[in-house]
């Protein structure tokens, strides 16, 4: 529509002033234009509205403004104020259905203006709070730009002098590096300056020594010799032999092949230790791969129950390598295939060992911890036994050890004084009464002793007397004998002396033998018998103690068993019935006898002595 | 232990007899043979000057004395003392003397060491090798004696010789890649050379019998090198001693290092025995050994007592620097020995300590005994 011009109108000329000045101020679009008139005239409502009222229409202009209206309603769009006009000519007549509707027409806009305008405004508002807000964040954001932009420069400015720094370090590096090559270069160069010097040097020399050694050789000095008084012999002995054209050659290759003969010798030897020790090496292995399948052959009987897999190879293992034992040894030789398998063997085998330990380790760990492996168990459990066992022989002993205590205690402290008396000789009590019996014993048999001593001396002197009587009656016979005899003879008058001696001196002897008890040789069994009698006269007087009695009586009972013995062959003669009875018995007392059985044999014969005695006429 | 009463020595010049029954010493220019039991003086001879040089021939028979400033070798026989020989090296000089193995030829290094004259007793011929090397160790004779190796020196280049010692045919002729040849050794058993450099290059090359290189064998580069080598008695061992301060041992199957000893200055492992000299009377004059002077061997000057104490470990080894600016520094290995049952391994380290190294503990810590001296 364009600018909102002023209608031409003076009146509204100052009214109007207002939308001049912002139609000249601004160029908008009439739409904000508008709103702007609007609003400005809108907030004021209360004065202008009634006074620019009454401006606009007053009573004399009211069919001006109701043309003015119309006009502007109908180019707004709404319908026209005026009825519908019959002819041209005539007045038209306001229509008030027409007004009110254009009124509230134009109410309704202005209620949606209003409302447009709210929301305008408080977009408005936001706007603007956002455009703060954005602002703000720009503010900052620049301070940021700002601050990393100097951050930035001042790193830069650090890298620039590390750089710098950097240059200048390979830089020095570089000169030192083209320092240290240009020394070398230095000490290359005079190396072989010095070398090529040193050549030259030596090849003067050199030249020096031909010039001189030529001299000294030109010289054929008479003093350059050797003075021998003789010369002396090879040290092995052998002639030197003679040099010629030949034998040089001979000589050379002889040496030659001498050389290589001993260079030989030396290799061969060497290899020849080197193979020994090979050997020695090798058997050293197979012994220890077959003790290493050894130790982990018999473990592997007892885990065999559970299914590992590792025992399982090693089984399989062991077998295998028992066939390359075999194998090995019938290839003894150093060929690489033995080589590698008796390696690997012995690689697995010890795998094989180390893992077994390893295993081993684990479970012994376990059973720490937990215990539960059957092996241990049952070890353990003897193991518990036996120490159960032990403690109770352990306290077995103890109690034994403290009851005995308390017996030595008591022994040694519990006694009165009776019992002290009583028991002090306790221990000795019964052998006191076995000695007392013995004693007693003794005694009897002493005075049974006595008893048979004295009848033994009785009888012995009546033994004596009857065999003086027996002698004289001897005598006599023989007397009488040789007194027939000797009638023819009398040469043997001595003889008759003698026998006469003989008996007179046994006469005698028995008469003496009580009143003068002296040993004499016994001359015949008689006097041995009648001098055992008086010994045994002699020595009953004494007093013996027990031992001695015991000893004069096997002495006696000896004597006399010896004496009934010598007396016994005599008496026997005569008597010859006794004899057999008696005979069984002296084979009793003669045999070898301790004092019972000469005791025994004497009592007997004393007995039968006895008997015999009465025995005798 | 006890001493003999002292006899006159002059140069150090006292040598048993290889049969080990004569003792030869010299007095200025009188050779005196004694009885090695009753030290009795079995012979005596005059030489015409004084003699530097003595030594016995293998079998016994014959004593070579050296004079070298008259260029003078005179040779006396033990069995028949009216024997003499004389050799003049007249105008040619005579730096060197030695006999060969066989006990029968004597050779002569001339001055300059521009020849060797190999001069025989049996026979009246004469053998002149050219161009000797003048070096530490430039003749080597086998064990067995049959032949000699000998260091040579043409067109700037070292070379090996090998000769025959019977008939003194030259058998082999090989150059060295050593830049300054120093020594040389037979192996006992005679089948392989040891060759060593100079002590500014570490290189030690071994050559077989028939002159074929078996092996080189350098520990290290630019410091001093070789010092000293020794040959174990069965040959299994090469044992290179050099101024580091360090023993290596080469295997004979491949020519490599297998050990090597350290001779650290101070001693702390608790199973070493180290044995101290402890000297009862100031000495008078140096020896160079370490070792305690043998029985009426004796230098004309010390004349201390000394003994042996065990000083408790840990045992701190006096050291001494060396210096720097000087040739021949007094570091390192100057002497090895093997013992003659290939058991143990002696070695000496400047200054005046002494090691012995037992070869079974070669792969642990190298352990041993030691004597030095305060």
């Amino acid at each position: 529509m364009g600018e909102w011009m002023t209608v031409t109108d003076p009146h509204l000329s100052s009214e109007s002033k207002n939308i001049c000045q912002y139609t000249s101020e601004t160029k908008m679009s009439p739409s904000s234009l508008y709103s702007q008139q609007v609003l400005c005239s809108s907030i004021p409502l209360s004065k202008n509205v009634h006074s620019f009222f009454s401006a606009f229409c007053t009573e004399e202009n009211i069919e001006q403004s109701i043309s003015y209206l119309d006009q502007e309603l109908t180019t707004f769009g709404f319908p026209s104020l005026y009825e519908e006009s019959k002819g041209k000519d005539t007045k038209r007549e306001l229509n008030i259905v027409a007004v009110l509707n254009c009124m509230n027409e134009l109410l309704v806009l202005q209620r949606k203006n209003l409302l447009a305008q709210e929301n305008v405004e408080t977009q408005n508002l936001k706007l603007g709070s956002d455009m703060d807000h954005l602002q703000n964040c720009y503010a900052k954001l620049k301070e940021q730009l700002e601050t990393s932009r100097r951050e930035m420069i001042g790193l830069q400015e650090r890298d620039r002098q590390l750089q710098c720094k950097n240059r200048n370090l390979h830089q020095l590096l570089k000169n030192e590096k083209d320092e240290v090559q240009k020394l070398q270069n230095i000490i290359a160069s005079r190396a072989t300056q010095y070398n090529h010097d040193m050549k030259r040097k030596e090849r003067e020399y050199n030249k020096l020594k031909e010039r001189l050694h030529q001299l000294v050789m030109n010289k054929k000095d008479k003093k350059i010799a050797m003075e021998v008084l003789n010369y002396v012999g090879r040290a092995d002995g052998k002639r030197g032999s003679w040099r010629t054209g030949k034998t040089e050659a001979s000589f050379f290759l002889r040496n030659e092949d001498e050389m290589y003969k001993i260079l030989l010798n030396d290799y061969e030897y060497r290899q020849k230790q080197i193979l020994m020790e090979n050997a020695e090496l090798k058997k050293v292995l197979q012994q220890m791969k077959k003790e290493m399948i050894s130790l982990l052959s018999p473990q592997k009987q007892k885990p065999r129950e559970r299914a590992d897999d590792s025992t399982g190879t090693v089984i399989s293992d062991a077998e295998e390598d028992a066939g390359e034992l075999s194998r090995e040894s019938m290839w003894d030789l150093s060929c690489e295939t033995v080589r590698e398998q008796l390696t690997n063997s012995i690689r697995k085998q010890w795998r094989i060992l180390k893992s077994h330990v390893e295993k081993l380790d684990n479970q012994v760990s376990k059973v720490h911890l937990e215990g539960f492996n059957d092996e241990d168990v049952i070890s353990r459990q003897d193991h518990e036994q036996e120490t159960e066992k032990l403690e109770l022989e352990i306290q077995q002993c103890k109690e034994m050890i403290k009851t005995q205590q308390q017996l030595l205690q008591q022994l040694a402290t519990a006694c009165d004084d009776d019992t002290t008396s009583l028991l002090r000789d306790c221990y000795l009590l019964e052998e006191k009464e076995r000695l007392k019996e013995e004693w007693s014993l003794f005694k009897e048999q002493k005075k049974n002793f006595e008893k048979e001593r004295r009848s033994f001396t009785e009888a012995a002197i009546r033994l004596g007397l009857e065999r003086k009587a027996f002698e004289e009656e001897r005598a006599s016979w023989l007397k009488q004998q040789f007194l027939n005899m000797t009638t023819f003879d009398h040469q043997n008058s001595e003889n008759m002396k003698l026998f006469s001696a003989f008996s007179g001196s046994s006469d005698r002897d028995s008469l003496t033998v009580h009143s003068r008890p002296r040993q004499k040789k016994p001359h015949g069994v008689s006097n041995g018998s009648l001098v055992c009698a008086s010994k045994l006269t002699k020595s009953l007087p004494a007093s013996p103690s027990t031992s001695d009695f015991c000893q004069t009586r096997s002495c006696a009972s000896e004597h006399s068993s010896i004496s009934v013995l010598n007396i016994t062959p005599e008496e026997t003669k005569p008597n010859q019935v006794g004899g057999e009875g008696a005979s069984p018995k002296w084979s009793m007392a003669s045999g070898p006898g301790s004092q019972e059985g000469c005791y025994s044999g004497c009592s007997l014969t004393h007995t039968n002595s006895h008997v015999e005695k009465d025995d005798l006429p | 232990m006890n001493f003999s009463e002292v006899f006159k020595l002059s140069s150090l010049l006292c040598k048993f007899s290889p049969d080990g029954k004569y003792l030869a010493s010299c007095v200025q220019y009188r050779l005196v043979v004694r009885d090695v039991n009753t030290l009795q003086v079995l012979q005596l001879y005059t030489c015409l000057d004084q003699i530097q040089h003595a030594e016995w021939s293998a079998d016994s028979r014959f004593i070579l004395c050296a004079m070298y400033k008259r260029g003078l070798v005179q040779v006396w026989s033990l069995e028949q003392p009216e024997w003499h020989c004389r050799i003049d090296e007249g105008s040619a000089g005579l730096v060197a003397s030695c006999w060969s193995p066989d006990g029968r030829h004597i050779l002569n290094t001339t001055e300059f060491h521009l020849r060797i004259t190999v001069w025989s007793l049996c026979t009246k011929s004469v053998s002149y090798i050219k161009y000797p090397k003048a070096c530490q160790q430039g003749i080597s004779f086998t064990r067995d004696g049959r032949y000699l190796a000998l260091a040579e020196r043409r067109d700037c280049k070292d070379h090996v010789s090998i000769f025959v010692c019977s008939d003194w045919q030259l058998l082999r002729h090989f150059d060295t890649e050593t830049q300054d040849l120093a020594g040389i050794e037979w192996a006992p058993n005679g089948c392989v050379l040891a060759v060593w450099d100079t002590c500014l290059e570490y290189k030690v090359l071994l050559y077989s019998l028939d002159g074929r290189l078996l092996s080189a064998y350098c520990a290290y580069e630019w410091s001093l090198g070789v010092k000293s080598v020794a040959w174990s008695p069965s040959s299994q061992f090469l044992a290179v001693g050099s101024y580091d301060g360090k023993v290596r041992i080469l295997n004979h199957v491949t020519w490599k290092m297998i050990t090597e000893f350290g001779h650290p200055a101070t001693v702390t492992n608790p199973k070493i025995v180290v044995y101290k000299e402890a000297e009862k009377n100031p000495r008078l004059a140096l020896g160079r050994l370490a070792f305690p002077p043998p029985r009426a061997a004796a230098g004309a000057a010390s004349s201390t007592e000394s003994k042996y104490e065990i000083a408790s470990v840990p045992v701190s080894l006096q050291t001494l620097k060396p210096v720097a600016d000087r040739a021949n520094p007094k570091v390192g290995i100057g002497a090895l020995a093997f013992s003659p049952d290939n058991y143990f391994l002696a070695t000496r380290n400047e200054p005046g300590t002494c090691r012995i190294f037992p070869p079974q503990t070669a792969s642990r810590m190298p352990s041993g005994s030691g004597t030095y001296r305060s």
